[in-house]
């Protein structure tokens, strides 16, 4: 797709998470992870040297961050600031959104410990998760894999 | 700037912005001026950068029933929109890129005649004095970094007024 495509796409889906996440609708996570999406795509056309480039850099980890998926946030935060052409002020701006993600994600896994204490004390919280995961995706209760 | 500003025209003003939001606003925009018992052809008088400059908005009303399904708030925010793009891009020849996220302090990236990129904030207002709402949206369009060119726009639906203002 070409910019022309993405950028009525990605108005539309911004739109849309805004007024999803100002109803705390369900939905809402799901709509952010698609604009996430979307500018990653547009980062895909643009370099990080050019200003819309930049926009859609920090957009793609912003609405990953606003869609709960901090490992997202980081994986692309982790590609973007080594990418060649990388400004400062883009970088500085995409390491504090990082940043965030970790400190959210670390009080996060905090709250599920206090939960929690002792499945987090005997498995630790990422098995726990691992097993939710896999219970899921095999859609069968036993065995887990 | 020219004078009149037909909102049923923002897609072909803006052609970047989608089909179906430049729809709504229109929409948004007829109950909003409807709510004031404005007719198409009413006066807009606009404030910008301190110029005074008057136009004719004209759209498509509305059905009067269109105006209980749709949230009061919502109605004031989006008719602001549509008013402020017809706005900037009569006067400035601005043209919408793409919206901005939340975060980034602006609502709209767009592109002057000389391709200078521009971010704005747009915000509505039923009645009243636009001056403090204007000046707080200038204080968060201020802190953008998106693009050297900042600038703020308070649309007030009673009378019907625009204030814009660039940073």
């Amino acid at each position: 797709m070409d910019l022309e495509s993405l950028y009525p796409l990605v108005t539309e889906s911004i739109r849309r998470a805004e007024i999803l996440e100002d109803l705390r609708a369900p939905g809402a996570c799901a709509a952010h992870l698609d604009v996430s999406l979307i500018e990653e795509q547009i980062a895909e056309l643009l370099p990080a040297s050019d200003a819309e480039g930049a926009v859609a850099r920090k957009g793609a980890v912003r609405a990953a961050l606003a869609a709960t998926d901090f490992a997202r946030a980081q994986t692309l935060t982790a590609r973007f600031t080594a990418e060649q052409g990388v400004g400062a002020e883009l970088k500085a701006e995409l390491t504090n959104l990082a940043q965030e993600a970790a400190r959210v994600m670390t009080e996060r896994e905090r709250s599920i410990a206090a939960c929690y204490p002792r499945v987090s004390a005997r498995y630790g919280i990422d098995e726990i998760r691992r097993l939710v995961k896999a219970l899921i995706q095999q859609a069968t209760p036993f065995p887990i894999g | 700037m020219q004078e009149t500003l037909d909102l049923s025209l923002l897609k072909q003003m803006h052609p970047l912005l989608p089909a179906v939001t430049a729809m709504e606003y229109a929409h948004r925009a007829a109950i909003g001026l409807g709510r004031h018992r404005h007719e198409p052809g009413v006066v807009l008088s606009a404030a910008l950068d301190g110029d005074l400059k008057q136009a004719r908005l004209h759209w498509v009303p509305s059905p009067s029933h269109d105006a209980v399904q749709i949230d009061r708030h919502r109605v004031t925010e989006d008719a602001a929109e549509a008013i402020a793009l017809a706005l900037v891009h009569a006067d400035r020849g601005w043209v919408v890129r793409r919206r901005l996220q939340r975060g980034e302090f602006a609502d709209w990236l767009l592109v002057d005649p000389k391709c200078k990129h521009v971010a704005l904030e747009v915000s509505g207002i039923d009645d009243g004095d636009d001056g403090r709402r204007l000046r707080e949206k200038l204080e968060q369009v201020r802190q953008t970094t998106v693009a050297p060119c900042r600038a703020a726009c308070v649309v007030e639906l009673a009378t019907p007024h625009a204030t814009l203002a660039s940073l």
